[in-house]
């Protein structure tokens, strides 16, 4: 089965372990059939780094791995871990202002565990594609995270530069200061009408005497950064078109997945096209249907896990036009590992961009 | 009944891994054990949702698990209000569109918030235990970090007081434990590794490793006649158990249930290792 050519190729589900290789081994195939492929991975354990060849010292930095395999191949293939502070620092080129790297607090927010990632990483996205030299960007999102905390991080832009904020920011770029002081200051009146001021009151009374300034300098840097942020808000309609990306959604036969199953097509169906992907991970029943079991607690483990899988089939394929199925890969090296997940994506022939 | 027990235990690892399954059986052991332990999760963060749409939340109710919900809105203002000593006022304060975009942007500020009301509860009644079933982005370190990172921003003042009180509180000795869940796949393992080491390298808490899942540890696995996908599961795992044997507290037996309620009640007897 073919696919268009697509921009996008995103990674999503709860799986956790998974979907990170699962990403890496798509974006190899990809590669392999002929596409210029960017990886944007966010969170890879160790041992599947060195089969990238990144090193934690480049995050943030885009590399060229062209063999990753190591079977003499010349791939097309860049890799980026995501490193939320490079992020920021590529926006802060673009704006040409470094205020947004030199705040303090945005500083704190935008260490590794900050809480920024999911917004980070669509910008990250945007910054990529506005390069213009990937055929496709697959992109794992954030670890643990569902796509639609993904999706809704473009929301919680949007919310952030709301209709309160930009009154009072027009109002400030209009009339602010060229001193920095002048500009808090400026801010803090304009505040007192818009509800905020309490709450800046209540800050000023309960923290270090720079804070309310320092916080206020972060949110008008984040307001003059305002039009990368803004520029996501348009990558979100592109992530939810289907003519733009690929959605794989991955969840495996694993116990306890049936919930999340549930989940994901609700959230699909009220934000993805029916063109989305899910991935059954780590099936095993091709396998387990072909063993015959003599004793009676053999053939209770036989079918716990036969009924555990079906029960998945059946629920995903009630829910979902189009299922891909991954078998359970038993090699204990990362290596070996995203070497067979490579095979198992050129047995169902899906082609992205290019030589599709 | 269990005396030497912690008053919080962290429950992480990555998604998929079965924190929520075991966090309500690690419960329900507690409560067999006398021990006063709920059930609590901040995946409540999300503020539009209302609580009793949460998976986790319908779960423990339907398994009778004693559980504390907490409501962001209520804890935010709840503190505010005791700072400021006005409940009108923190009350508005909170429903601002500001406040409302502050901690939807920054997620990290929402664990404060969650963590600070918990450690208020376990301070309000001594023979409270929780068990929290952390949120797999980012695992507890997002938890932690975040604490650490709004007692830097804040500087000086009650607000910076009150965050190295939580740490201090949470670090203190026998108070916390963190247990790493991870699954018997070498790769799952090596991270519950990193983790637990990064883990080490912020926070002074106690941490074990629990490899949850484990088919060699189903009574009579190994004495089956296995196909050859099962028996490359036993060897992964013998494999694992040569070479991290000794870093991995505990192993939990594979179940072969496939309900939920089954699942948990399969765990129970198991969970004794996690204390």
């Amino acid at each position: 089965m073919n696919l268009k050519p697509k921009p996008f190729e995103i990674f999503s589900g709860t799986g956790g372990v998974g979907k990170t290789t699962l990403a890496a081994s798509r974006a190899i195939y990809l590669a392999q059939q002929g596409c210029s492929v960017l990886l944007i991975t966010i969170d890879p354990a160790k041992r599947l780094k060195e089969v990238l060849s990144i090193k934690d010292e480049d995050a943030g930095k885009v590399v060229s791995i062209s063999d990753p395999l190591g079977d003499g191949a010349k791939l097309d293939l860049d890799v980026e871990l995501m490193n939320p502070e490079e992020t920021i620092k590529r926006i802060a080129q673009k704006t040409d202002s470094d205020d947004i790297v030199k705040n303090r607090i945005l500083k704190i927010l935008a260490r590794p565990y900050g809480g920024l990632n999911e917004i980070l990483a669509i910008i990250e996205l945007q910054l990529n594609m506005d390069k213009n030299k990937y055929d496709v960007i697959v992109l794992d999102t954030p670890p643990g995270s569902h796509f639609l905390d993904f999706l809704e991080s473009v929301e919680k832009i949007r919310t952030f530069f709301d209709q309160n904020f930009v009154d009072i920011f027009t109002y400030l770029g209009k009339k602010s200061e060229p001193t920095k002081a002048g500009r808090g200051k400026r801010f803090m009146t304009k505040m007192v009408s818009s509800g905020v001021k309490k709450l800046l009151d209540y800050l000023s009374k309960v923290t270090g005497a720079s804070f309310v300034e320092e916080f206020l300098e972060a949110v008008y840097t984040l307001y003059q950064s305002r039009n990368v942020f803004l520029d996501a808000l348009d990558l979100q309609k592109g992530l939810q078109d289907e003519n733009k990306s690929t959605w794989f959604l991955v969840t495996s036969v694993e116990q306890n997945k049936l919930k999340e199953a549930m989940d994901l097509s609700e959230g699909a169906k009220a934000l993805l096209t029916d063109k989305s992907w899910v991935i059954l991970n780590k099936c095993l029943l091709s396998q387990v249907e072909q063993w015959d079991p003599k004793t009676e607690k053999e053939k209770l483990v036989k079918n716990s896990f036969v009924n555990r899988e079906k029960k998945h089939e059946d629920l995903l394929s009630s829910k979902f036009n189009n299922i891909l199925r991954f078998s359970e890969v038993l090699r204990p090296e990362p290596l070996e590992h995203v070497r067979e997940l490579v095979n198992q994506w050129r047995e169902h022939k899906l082609i992205g961009a290019k030589n599709g | 009944m269990l005396s030497d027990h912690k008053r919080l235990y962290i429950i992480t690892g990555k998604g998929g891994v079965g924190k929520t399954a075991l966090s309500l059986a690690f419960t329900k052991y507690l409560r067999t054990q006398g021990v006063k332990a709920n059930y609590l999760n901040f995946t409540t963060a999300n503020l539009d949702k209302p609580k009793h749409d949460i998976q986790e939340i319908i779960q423990a109710k339907k398994m009778d698990v004693p559980l504390t919900a907490l409501n962001l809105y209520d804890c935010a203002s709840g503190y505010v209000a005791k700072k400021l000593k006005s409940q009108t006022i923190a009350k508005f304060v909170v429903k601002t569109p500001f406040f409302k975009a502050l901690i939807s942007m920054i997620p990290g500020f929402n664990y404060t918030i969650y963590l600070g009301q918990a450690l208020e509860l376990l301070k309000q009644d001594p023979d409270q235990v929780f068990v929290l079933d952390s949120p797999s982005s980012g695992h507890a370190i997002t938890m932690l970090e975040a604490t650490k990172n709004f007692g830097e921003i804040f500087q000086s003042g009650s607000l910076f007081d009150d965050t190295q009180k939580m740490l201090s509180h949470i670090y203190a000795p026998g108070f916390a434990q963190i247990n790493i869940l991870t699954l018997p796949i070498l790769m799952a393992v090596n991270e519950a590794m990193e983790l637990k080491e990064q883990l080490k390298s912020i926070a002074p808490i106690d941490s074990k490793v629990v490899c949850n899942n484990s088919f060699a540890r189903l009574e009579g696995a190994t004495e089956m006649d296995l196909p050859n996908f099962l028996q490359k599961k036993l060897d992964t795992e013998r494999l694992i158990e040569k070479e991290y044997g000794e870093q991995i507290q505990s192993f939990i037996p594979h179940s072969l249930r496939n309900i939920d309620e089954e699942i948990v009640n399969d765990l129970v007897p198991h969970m004794g290792q996690l204390v």
